[in-house]
């Protein structure tokens, strides 16, 4: 048996130090091809922007650069949208603390960064983009996030285990190294033209009628009742606010420590708590970013205020907007960084 | 838990150690684990349904332990029966109750009577279809007297759970694994090696041929209609290499592991590409099946004795039996027909026992009589997985009649075909293999065992980085949905 298990471990180390060199010599981002492919697009025409935007899909396809820096003119914002589908808490809060780390002071002055709840890794926790971000370093801040969450016991045991696999996932996968894979992912991604942005109907040309991407459309536009529940969670704000105090702490230093950062490289970095989330996660953003100055926060879910961002006009599906509604969102969340920006100490216009 | 996922990677080391280190002090100890890993295996996937195979397995013990007390055959048949509805009774529930309600319906409004009868949503319990004829086949063994019925209830509990080949096969039989569980395990270094390189060739078969062969094939499956002709022969191609490399792959992985504990499982799969007719073809794909409609089903409707009519009727119902067992879909029935036509004339010919052993045996290559009756074997074998790969009979017509066009001597046209190219060539690569290993259990059983150690890990290592640097997008198991 010892022989057996010792020639195993002899036959596994080339591989095992293949997985570590990988890991060593891969970027950071690899494992998000259509990151990778914003960022050397930004890298090549960098003097054209000063301002980024990152976040999930709510970002990617609900922030039009060109309507945000049409509305922000007079403060010489040229923004571009970082955002890819599905990138959240943490993925999202690494691929900025990246950016920022890579970053020059004064190359950027200002961000926007998506709030989120830890995503709750299931299936995807042992996919190539449920795991590249998730260094010992994250998956250190996600277990002690879901040891001070508020989750029940079965979830925190849950997503302990999977954030464990997808930890241990991310060592042994080699993802985007195997080529045919990785032309495969290429071509599913679309040209990403408008500093970042694609509205999903432009997609949704692409994709055709078959695509998931139809589907979920169609099956809103056959039932838009189930909007009616995110309206119900956006109407809940003094109840959110009534538990100020009640923040997981982990995710408030996480934060913290990225705007520490953001000012270090000269960048000024926004919170931004989008609209048309669910309950539970404005109850745990809304009393987190009460602990942030109200100028570092860029609000836009509360109901009646935002009530045309539940709106089916401007709906694409459940969570999404379609075009009109982005250039709508876009414009209103320029104003707000407009007030946020007037409001701010030392405060210098273009 | 997939084979091919981290899951496993990590199951597999732990129970191994478990097994060998701590549960050695007993072959009780070690049943025991077998039952737990099994159960945590199976619960990964979906927990609740493990509640079925526990019934199933207590039913199916106290039946054999009564049967060997009960001496009054009409009891003993009623045992036997109380067995069989149980088993079938869960698969015909979760397998085929929306299938026989949705024709019952048709054909009542066929004839002009509507009735009114909704589907319900039924999830298929992963490997139902195989545990339950490996638990049939102990009850029927000790019916007919062939076995001793077992008193260890964990293992039997093992035998009916045991993880290697509990969702997709080998169906092992009573007589050849249970007996495995009584006797003592010494690890052996050769076994357990054997075990790991059946398990790298599994792995190697089902990430780099068949994942990447399914993506063409549902691609050209999915868009039949717009395609021509050769580029369908070529879809049909890739799906025959899909399902081969995906289900001997599964099989290979799960008799390696089941090596590692100390168990032998019985080959699934002997090299059925390279065979010389479809009764040879039937002798080496899905073994474990074939063996058990043969000896439950076959032989005691009477086999290939009796009248002719008699023979081509056995022929159809096991033909039919083994498509229906695949899927409730008419075309696994058609693509058992189809099968049972392509066999007829060889029993009536009495030409079914013509290629007993293997092709070319002891030559390096084979002779030109061979190569052609393989490829018309294999081209026989193309156009009924067709059958068994389409959405309806309507889809499996229309491929075909795409394939019968003028467009057929025209060169393949559809995105991705420059890339197809290279899966081509790693098919080619793979046969390569394939046929120098053919007169073992699998491919690489032999292959590199006189080379020197730098060459053989070389090897070995090209097929570790074929897995990782060429391997397809991971796709379920297909025969974890039969």
């Amino acid at each position: 048996m010892s022989k057996f298990l010792r020639k195993l471990l002899l036959f596994t180390l080339p591989v095992i130090v293949l997985a570590i060199i990988k890991k060593a010599v891969t970027p950071y981002y690899f494992g998000d091809d259509l990151h990778a492919q914003k960022l050397a697009f930004f890298q090549q025409n960098q003097g054209l922007y000063n301002t980024v935007l990152f976040g999930s899909s709510r970002v990617y396809r609900h922030i039009n650069p060109a309507v945000f820096d049409a509305t922000l003119s007079e403060y010489g914002v040229g923004a571009f949208n970082f955002a890819t589908p599905s990138t959240m808490n943490p993925e999202s809060y690494y691929l900025y603390e990246k950016f920022l780390e890579e970053l020059k002071p004064g190359q950027i002055r200002y961000a926007v960064l998506e709030a989120h709840v830890l995503i709750k890794l299931s299936q995807n926790a042992t996919t190539t983009k449920g795991s590249y971000w998730n260094t010992l370093k994250n998956l250190s801040y996600s277990l002690q996030y879901l040891h001070a969450s508020s989750f029940s016991a079965s979830e925190k045991w849950y997503s302990t285990a999977n954030y464990l696999r997808s930890f241990l996932y991310g060592l042994v996968d080699f993802g985007m190294l195997n080529p045919q894979r990785r032309a495969r992912h290429r071509e599913q991604q679309l040209p990403h033209h408008q500093a970042g942005y694609l509205a999903l109907e432009d997609e949704l040309q692409q994709l055709g009628a078959a695509s998931m991407r139809s589907q979920r459309r169609a099956k809103f536009q056959n039932d838009t009742s189930r909007l009616a529940t995110r309206i119900g969670a956006a109407k809940n704000q003094e109840a959110y606010e009534q538990k100020r105090g009640q923040y997981n702490a982990i995710h408030l230093d996480r934060l913290q420590r990225l705007l520490l950062l953001s000012e270090a490289k000269g960048v000024e970095l926004f919170f931004l708590l989008p609209p048309r989330l669910k309950e539970a996660d404005y109850e745990e953003l809304v009393p987190l970013l009460m602990e942030f100055p109200p100028e570092r926060v860029l609000s836009m879910y509360e109901y009646p205020e935002n009530a045309l961002f539940y709106s089916t006009v401007y709906s694409f599906d459940i969570g999404h907007f379609n075009k009109q509604g982005a250039d709508l969102f876009t414009r209103k969340l320029a104003e707000l960084m407009i007030e946020r920006l007037k409001n701010s100490p030392n405060r210098t216009r273009k | 838990m997939l084979f091919n996922s981290i899951d496993f990677a990590i199951f597999l080391p732990v129970v191994f150690l478990l097994y060998w280190f701590v549960a050695n002090r007993s072959l009780a100890w070690q049943n025991a684990l077998v039952v737990l890993a099994s159960y945590v295996f199976y619960g990964w996937w979906n927990w609740r349904f493990l509640s079925l195979i526990v019934f199933s397995t207590l039913v199916d013990f106290v039946v054999g332990r009564r049967l060997a007390k009960e001496k009054n055959p009409f009891r003993r048949k009623a045992l036997l029966w109380t067995s069989v509805v149980v088993n079938l009774g869960f698969l015909g529930f979760f397998k085929y109750y929306n299938f026989f309600l949705e024709n019952f319906v048709q054909a009542f409004s066929f004839f002009g009577r509507d009735i009114n009868a909704s589907s319900l949503n039924i999830i298929l319990p992963v490997g139902i279809s195989f545990y339950t004829f490996q638990t049939l086949s102990y009850t029927i063994d000790v019916y007919r007297n062939k076995l001793q019925p077992t008193q260890d209830f964990v293992a039997f509990a093992a035998f009916v759970s045991f993880f290697p080949q509990l969702v997709a096969g080998p169906i092992e039989r009573a007589s050849n694994l249970l007996p495995q569980f009584y006797r003592e395990r010494q690890f052996s270094y050769t076994q357990a090696v054997d075990g790991l390189r059946q398990i790298l060739w599994g792995l190697f078969k089902k990430v780099v041929i068949a994942d990447n062969c399914a993506e063409f094939a549902n691609y050209i499956f999915n868009n039949s209609a717009d395609l021509n002709g050769s580029t369908l022969v070529l879809g049909a191609v890739f799906f025959a290499f899909q399902i081969y490399g995906d289900f001997s792959g599964y099989s290979d992985i799960a008799i390696g592991t089941a090596g590692l504990f100390g168990f032998q499982l019985k080959q699934n799969f002997a090299f059925p590409y390279f065979s010389r007719d479809i009764a040879e073809f039937w002798r080496r794909w899905h073994i474990s099946l074939s063996t058990w409609f043969r000896d439950y089903l076959y032989i005691p409707l009477g086999g290939s004795r009796g009248s002719v009519g008699n023979k081509v009727r056995n022929t159809f119902i096991i033909f039919v039996v083994s498509g229906f067992w695949h899927g409730a879909n008419w075309t696994f029935i058609f693509w058992g027909l189809l099968n049972a036509i392509y066999f007829l004339p060889l029993l009536l010919i009495n030409r079914n026992r013509s290629h007993l052993g293997v092709v070319a045996k002891g030559r390096r290559l084979p002779s030109g009589q061979e190569v052609a009756l393989m490829l018309f074997t294999f081209s026989l074998t193309l156009l009924a997985w067709v059958f068994f790969r389409a959405e309806n009979i309507g889809h499996a017509l229309s491929y075909i009649g795409g394939i019968f066009s003028a467009s057929l001597f025209s060169i393949p046209a559809y995105t991705g075909v420059g890339r197809s190219m290279f899966i081509v060539l790693l098919i080619v690569l793979f046969l390569g293999i394939e046929w120098l290993g053919r007169e073992e259990e699998y491919a690489i059983a032999k292959i590199g065992l006189n080379w020197n150690s730098t060459y053989r890990y070389t090897f070995y290592y090209i097929l570790i980085l074929s897995i990782i640097l060429l391997g397809g997008d991971e796709q379920v198991f297909i025969y974890f949905q039969f």
